[in-house]
């Protein structure tokens, strides 16, 4: 089982004779401007989310390749099964990701985000945790505090109770306190 | 001595108090040392003299037969007897009765025969008549009558003496009446009377005789080492109960001290009798300012033993110490006041709550059970 630590080596290979960019598995890579993301979330804002879950499930699916499926990711320990995907995300070039628990809920923090719409980075996350994992995970934004985007991660249910809270103008703080009920 | 040589002796008498009565009035008399006794309390008993022969008023000696005395205290006025002369001699029985205080006033009556033929009406402080009468010129009768309260006159033979011994206390503040006997000056005497009444030294103390009851006024001036407490004479000072109308007695309290102050006190009837040196109590005027006594302070008495602890006495004035909480001087001597601070001795620290069990703690190992922990909320 890998160890906590991510290695980069051989994770894009350019083929300049042949003119193609793949991963470190010979899968296709395309270098896309975060502009050219941008207009598509504001042309079409679902295209730009399905776009974001496409590439989040690429992510997924090499962190669950080097963990060893997602069965071993479950029983991974968090700081590699963290490093991991923050690795993955950081070679895509979308920004650093952390995770927080608050109490039972798992709260993923991305910072240097290139663009500010937190529905693109709420599908990436979406797509990698569950080609990594295997579950069905949903994401919810908590809001953003300066260069960070906090999202909560859980069910489909909970995940629109947040967006509800959040949108009230609720703190996540408050917000992550009364989805738990008390619990910690 | 004959009945007739009685007579004329007693006609004489007569006539000489007529005489005197009718004579005005030389000096006043000084005043007497009974201020504050009534006017009178013992009046003239009647005297009925039915005179029956006239007599001539002829002067009489005073002495003329030493053998009965009549002893007869000056009254407030002799009576007058109309015009100075009797009609009628003098009987020879002469009824002389005592009476007291509460009886109606003494009459004399000179019967029909008298020219004026009026009541006089006599008031006296007492009469008393001591009548010598030999054993064997009186009968059965006679004798019998002597041992009564009422006398009769003795027969002739008896000798009259008139005593000066007790005159009402209004003779100093009203003239004396015209009857009024005035004595010779003794032969003894080294100066004459009437001689240097300014210069006259104060008369003798009069004090009524023991068998009288009375008390000497308390009103009398002082007179140095001559004022002798009646000390075998206190009637007043008996239980004896006290008519209303009768003014309070000597020895009784003063209805009302008024802030005077009573040295020498009084004393509650029915104690014992009073020894000699028993000073005579004298009032004195409070001084100015001071206050009543209060109503129990009650008059000292001095030099009747070691003097005993009064209920109203300041316990500064007898020595007695002062119980109870002294009186703080001043404000700004006394201390300050502090409290006194009573504090707990609390342990410095100590487990006052016990944990029963443990709280439901989620910490992950794998990544999984994170997953599945925030799935399930």
């Amino acid at each position: 089982m890998a160890g906590p630590v991510f290695d980069p080596n051989a994770a894009v290979r350019f083929d300049l004779a042949k003119g193609a960019a793949s991963d470190a598995r010979g899968g296709r890579l395309l270098l896309v401007s975060a502009s050219a993301v941008e207009a598509v979330l504001l042309a079409h804002p679902d295209a730009a989310i399905a776009l974001g879950e496409e590439v989040g499930r690429a992510c997924g699916t090499r962190v669950a390749s080097r963990l060893g499926g997602d069965a071993a990711v479950r029983a991974a320990q968090l700081e590699v099964v963290v490093t991991q995907l923050a690795g993955e995300l950081s070679v895509a070039g979308l920004g650093v990701l952390h995770l927080e628990r608050w109490g039972r809920a798992m709260v993923l923090v991305v910072t240097n985000a290139p663009s500010s719409k937190e529905s693109f980075f709420g599908a990436v996350l979406e797509g990698a945790l569950a080609t990594a994992t295997g579950r069905d995970v949903a994401t919810a934004s908590l809001g953003r505090e300066g260069n960070e985007i906090r999202f909560f991660v859980g069910s489909r249910r909970t995940a629109d109770r947040v967006k509800v809270l959040a949108s009230q103008g609720k703190s996540y703080a408050e917000t992550l306190a009364s989805i738990q009920g008390g619990a910690s | 001595m004959s009945a007739q040589e009685q007579i004329a002796k007693l006609e004489a008498l007569l006539g000489r108090v007529q005489a005197r009565a009718a004579e005005p009035r030389a000096r006043v008399a000084p005043p007497m040392a009974r201020g504050a006794e009534p006017v009178a309390n013992l009046q003239a008993a009647p005297v009925a003299l039915e005179l029956d022969e006239p007599a001539a008023p002829t002067p009489a000696p005073r002495r003329a037969v030493p053998a009965n005395e009549i002893t007869l205290p000056v009254m407030g006025g002799l009576p007058r007897i109309g015009g100075g002369e009797l009609d009628s001699p003098l009987p020879e029985d002469v009824t002389v009765a005592r009476r007291k205080a509460s009886e109606p006033p003494a009459t004399m009556n000179y019967g029909a025969a008298s020219d004026s033929g009026a009541d006089v009406h006599v008031e006296a402080e007492e009469v008393e008549v001591d009548i010598d009468v030999d054993e064997a010129e009186l009968g059965a009768s006679e004798a019998e009558a002597m041992a009564s309260t009422a006398y009769t006159a003795p027969p002739p033979a008896a000798e009259l003496e008139v005593v000066e011994e007790e005159e009402p206390e209004q003779a100093a503040a009203t003239p004396r009446p015209a009857n009024e006997i005035e004595e010779p000056a003794p032969s003894s005497s080294p100066r004459p009377i009437g001689e240097g009444l300014d210069h006259e030294p104060p008369p003798p103390i009069q004090t009524p005789p023991p068998e009288s009851g009375k008390q000497p006024s308390a009103s009398a001036p002082p007179r140095g080492p001559s004022i002798v407490p009646p000390v075998a004479r206190e009637p007043s000072i008996l239980p004896a109960p006290v008519a209303p109308s009768e003014p309070p007695p000597v020895s009784e309290p003063p209805p009302s001290l008024e802030g005077h102050t009573l040295i020498g006190g009084w004393r509650e009837p029915g104690l014992g009798p009073q020894g000699p040196g028993m000073p005579l109590g004298v009032r004195v005027p409070a001084p100015v300012g001071f206050p009543p006594p209060p109503v129990s302070a009650a008059p000292q008495t001095i030099g009747t033993g070691p003097s005993q602890p009064s209920v109203g006495a300041s316990p500064g004035a007898s020595g007695g110490e002062v119980v109870g909480p002294k009186p703080a001087r001043s404000a700004a001597v006394a201390p300050p006041m502090a409290p006194a601070v009573t504090r707990a001795e609390l342990p410095a620290a100590g487990q006052v709550a016990r944990f029963e069990g443990a709280a439901p703690t989620f910490a992950p190992t794998t990544f999984g059970e994170l997953l599945d922990a925030t799935l399930g909320l």
